[in-house]
């Protein structure tokens, strides 16, 4: 699978696509390593499935990207925030499709996505993401949806939770919100204190972090947002979310 | 002869005045000013006080486990494989058959037995939260499409389980509810018509739900209904300042406390003793009250980074994270407290939930090998 992956690119970069200046920055050894991390992940497995291997060419270079732009990142304060707007789910499963257009509001993007309100462009992307069908959306989807209506440059990628330590976690976040990305977590409830114990499957945003205090903002799409949307918690908490179990990701 | 009737009225009326007056409990105001900070002894022996048990057990292969509850020495705890039937990767696609149905299970921890109760005969995994047990029914609540549903299991005749709530009958805008089970009354909070929150309850042999308190506030839509010793707690804002805590007994719903406070309230839980309850400020390091209702003690205790806590007696057990990370006793008596040093560095301790005992118990998740399929349980009562 890899080779044909590989194989690609090569072709890519012989027919002098613009797109691949930045795929040349990186070696075959580099994207092969990316490869071997994610080949067993259970969301890239189905991303290859549904989107085929150019689109998982994409990914390996969007993980690079990231990668690459964290060692040449420079300043940053201990305060890093890209704020979301809070919304309210449609729908009790649609958690995924209302977090992501909360981030791409984030992103100054979420006009990009059809209907005439936020009612409609969810509807839109439940559509999109046959959400009515799955019953949810999948962590690779979000990560599609970001990527597809986002004007801007930046790109999203996931990483399982379960292999991240908290300082990664921690790095990951400022990053993301340095480079004006709000993060999502794809996560377990229970480890929240506001849920009380309720261990539910959610979609989060996190649009802050505190570094002195390691505290990070949450805005939660979850009904009722006027008493319950936007959270101050642990950056432990946070990290719990997605690290604790298996099958949690962050898509940063 | 109609002077001697009216007097009689009057009198009665009196009695009647009199009799409502006592039943209202006086309005006890607080100011967050009167509330003294004492110096706590750390004592690591103070968990000798209580009977602590470590309940672990394993779950079915491939299953997930986040619900569960803990009634004498039984773990009652639901099963779902909807994660494992998730996971599609090429090399392990996995088809639903039967046996990926949800289960409600009961693990005996004085015997090693491990049973199912009931499993669902559906074409696909159902959604299910927030089991609860009081001996004779189990309760837990299930999601279907867009509606919730509370399904009952009585334990001696293991009979189909009743959905005996449903979101369908007319409720309000929750979309999920927590509810917690005490005799034969199932407590939830949910909507009124105008949107505020109210507390209900609905009685197992009638089937009757009625509305026990009108006007409510909830720091999060999640809040467990708080009950402990036949004392239900509820909170609301105050009109004027602050907020009013509300104590009533289970049984008749007679009111036995009031306390106004002119500052934030949040989670309060009452005995027949005391009430203690936090500001629920997420921004800074988590004060927590007490109020003594006999000798009107008034108490205020600093906790870094707060999860969560219960109410055991004299007891206060709080679940910490960040630095101080752990399990704490707090001796409200005596002033003094200790960590639980059953439990290594590479766990976390989960919400600690109260049972319809009393008893305390939560979750511990390893943070160094995969939970699944394995269930750690802490389980607290007084000795």
């Amino acid at each position: 699978m890899y080779k044909k992956i590989i194989g690609i690119v090569l072709i890519m970069c012989i027919m002098g696509n613009a797109s691949v200046v930045n795929a040349a920055e990186y070696t075959l050894t580099e994207k092969e390593e990316i490869y071997k991390e994610y080949q067993n992940d259970e969301q890239f497995c189905m991303m290859l499935q549904e989107y085929g291997e150019e689109y998982a060419e994409e990914f390996i270079e969007d993980v690079l990207n990231s990668r690459y732009r964290k060692m040449m990142r420079g300043g940053g304060g201990n305060e890093c925030y890209q704020y979301v707007t809070n919304i309210k789910q449609t729908k009790t499963y649609n958690c995924g499709t209302t977090t992501a257009l909360q981030t791409l509001y984030g992103l100054g993007s979420a006009g990009n996505v059809p209907g005439e309100d936020n009612s409609a462009k969810i509807s839109t992307l439940d559509a999109k993401y046959n959400v009515d069908g799955q019953g949810h959306l999948i962590v690779y989807q979000l990560r599609n949806a970001l990527n597809e209506y986002n004007k801007g440059s930046q790109r999203y990628i996931y990483e399982v939770g379960k292999n991240m330590t908290i300082n990664t976690f921690e790095d990951n976040i400022a990053r993301s919100l340095t480079n004006c990305k709000p993060v999502v977590l794809h996560a377990k409830t229970k480890y929240l204190t506001y849920y009380g114990g309720k261990d539910l499957n959610h979609y989060l945003s996190v649009d802050y972090i505190n570094r002195t205090t390691d505290k990070v903002r949450i805005v939660d799409c979850n009904y009722n947002p006027e008493y319950y949307g936007v959270h101050i918690v642990t950056l432990e908490e946070a990290y719990n979310t997605i690290n604790a179990e298996t099958n949690r990701y962050m898509i940063y | 002869m109609k002077k001697w009737i009216y007097s009689i009225l009057i009198f009665l009326c009196l009695i009647v005045v009199a009799f409502q007056w006592k039943e209202k409990s006086k309005e006890v105001v607080l100011e967050k000013e009167e509330f003294c900070k004492y110096s706590y002894t750390y004592n690591p022996d103070i968990w000798s006080n209580l009977r602590v048990n470590v309940i672990e057990f394993e779950t079915p292969i491939n299953s997930s486990c986040g619900n569960f509850c803990v009634y004498q020495d039984k773990v009652y705890y639901l099963v779902d494989f909807s994660d494992y039937m998730t996971n599609k990767t090429e090399t392990d696609a996995k088809e639903f058959a039967p046996e990926y149905n949800t289960q409600v299970r009961v693990y005996d921890s004085e015997s090693g037995e491990d049973k199912i109760l009931y499993q669902y005969h559906e074409e696909r995994c159902i959604n299910v939260t927030d089991i609860r047990c009081n001996g004779r029914y189990v309760i837990w609540e299930e999601y279907v499409e867009n509606t919730w549903n509370i399904r009952c299991l009585e334990l001696e005749i293991l009979n189909n389980p009743k959905v005996i709530v449903s979101s369908e009958e007319g409720s309000g805008g929750f979309w999920s509810i927590t509810p917690n089970l005490i005799e034969d009354n199932l407590y939830w909070y949910d909507q009124n018509r105008n949107g505020s929150t109210c507390l209900k309850q609905y009685n197992i042999q009638s089937g009757k739900t009625d509305v026990v308190v009108e006007e409510c506030d909830l720091a999060s839509p999640y809040e467990h209904v708080a009950i402990d010793e036949g004392i239900i707690t509820t909170y609301r804002a105050n009109k004027i300042k602050g907020y009013d805590i509300v104590s009533n007994e289970v049984d008749t719903f007679k009111q036995v406390q009031y306390l106004s406070c002119d500052s934030t309230v949040c989670k309060p839980i009452s005995d027949r003793t005391r009430c203690i309850w936090s500001e629920g400020n997420e921004l800074q390091p988590e004060k927590i009250y007490s109020y003594v209702f006999e000798n009107e003690e008034k108490e205020v205790i600093e906790i870094e980074d707060l999860f969560s806590y219960a109410l055991l007696d004299q007891y206060m057990i709080v679940n910490s994270y960040g630095e101080q990370e752990g399990l704490y006793c707090y001796d409200l008596i005596n002033k003094q407290y200790g960590k639980l040093e059953l439990l290594d560095n590479n766990t976390i301790m989960l919400f600690t939930f109260q049972s319809s005992t009393g008893d305390i118990y939560c979750e511990i998740v390893d943070k160094d090998t995969i939970q699944q399929p394995k269930l750690k349980i802490l389980h607290v009562t007084i000795k």
